[in-house]
């Protein structure tokens, strides 16, 4: 039962050609002299690939309304996260990030059943 | 065809579809919050390390992602083909593209068990266990360790899709689904829709940046 809303054969053919072609836009990008903006475009166009995913491949075109809201919820979040914790570790003060890597310390009272690297 | 009682529960069969698809959505967003943990996690050290991650980042083997991409973009256009099918009342149509969904993925992790296998060989290990000589630096080790993080959860969620993929496949064959039956077609089609979409997002990160 196939109502107005849904894709048919050549919409969804349509969709997948569609995210090829920005599978294949993000690798020929990747091979061009690329600098600091390299990384937000490739995820820019991995959001539009998300979107297009979403709206017609897991059908919030057809039924919009509480999905859309927990999808729109989850991302704002995640959005909020990532922006908190990068712009504070981008403006710590530089001595206090200490250089790394650090040897992991065994638990009190394990160190005999420590496993030794290869 | 869903049972009476059931639809009489739920006030109509199109009450029920749309319940259990908001369930879906309320998983797929602990998903989404689950994975966003890691990517929090690879941006953070990605600003401390901005270097040294490049310079592992040049490991990757960008050739495999991009086909591992691909596999995985065509399978869920597969999979949407498949939904597609059974709404019009082709259930049969719709399993034969379930399985072949499913082989994709399959594909896409034993492609996943190749790359580890290059990787392990120059010793481009997590942890302590990292011997990569050629980037002997501080950050590096946290690199790869964070990607087989972030590619071994996915690879967990891709296995478990396969699986359910083929479940579904066995199903639809089977005849247990029909034009106006199909909600656990559109919901297992929806996790693997999901494992796509993670995945689109991780290859960037790891493999192109």
């Amino acid at each position: 039962m196939r109502d107005a809303k849904s894709l048919g054969v050549v919409g969804v053919l349509g969709v997948g050609m569609g995210l090829l072609a920005l599978t294949a836009l993000t690798f020929l990008l990747h091979r061009l002299p690329h600098g600091a903006w390299s990384l937000p475009t490739a995820l820019l166009i991995a959001s539009v690939k998300g979107v297009l995913i979403a709206t017609f491949y897991m059908h919030l075109r057809e039924r919009r309304g509480g999905g859309v809201l927990i999808l729109t919820a989850s991302v704002v979040f995640v959005a909020v996260l990532l922006t908190v914790c990068i712009l504070e570790t981008r403006t710590r003060f530089a001595p206090s990030i200490p250089p790394g890597p650090f040897p992991v310390q065994p638990l009190p009272g394990l160190e005999a059943t420590r496993a030794a690297p290869p | 065809m869903p049972h009476e009682s059931t639809a009489e529960h739920w006030g109509s069969e199109a009450a029920r579809a749309h319940a259990a698809h908001l369930g879906m959505w309320l998983f797929i967003s602990t998903e989404v919050l689950l994975f966003a943990a890691l990517f929090t996690t690879y941006g953070v050290y990605r600003s401390v390390y901005p270097e040294v991650w490049r310079e592992a980042q040049a490991h990757m083997d960008v050739t495999l992602g991009t086909v591992n991409t691909v596999v995985l973009v065509t399978s869920s256009v597969l999979v949407a083909l498949a939904v597609h099918a059974t709404r019009e009342g082709r259930p049969g149509t719709g399993g034969a593209l379930l399985g072949l969904a499913a082989l994709l993925g399959v594909t896409f992790l034993v492609l996943k068990g190749v790359e580890y296998a290059g990787h392990a060989r120059e010793g481009g290990l997590p942890g302590e266990w990292y011997r990569l000589e050629a980037l002997p630096k501080p950050g590096a080790s946290l690199f790869f360790s964070l990607y087989y993080l972030l590619t071994g959860l996915h690879a967990v969620h891709v296995t478990l899709g396969v699986g359910v993929l083929t479940v579904l496949a066995v199903r639809a064959a089977a005849g247990g689904f029909s034009a106006s039956d199909h909600t656990p077609l559109e919901l297992g089609g929806m996790y693997w829709h999901l494992v796509d979409v993670i995945w689109l997002f991780v290859y960037p990160i790891l493999y192109l940046s």
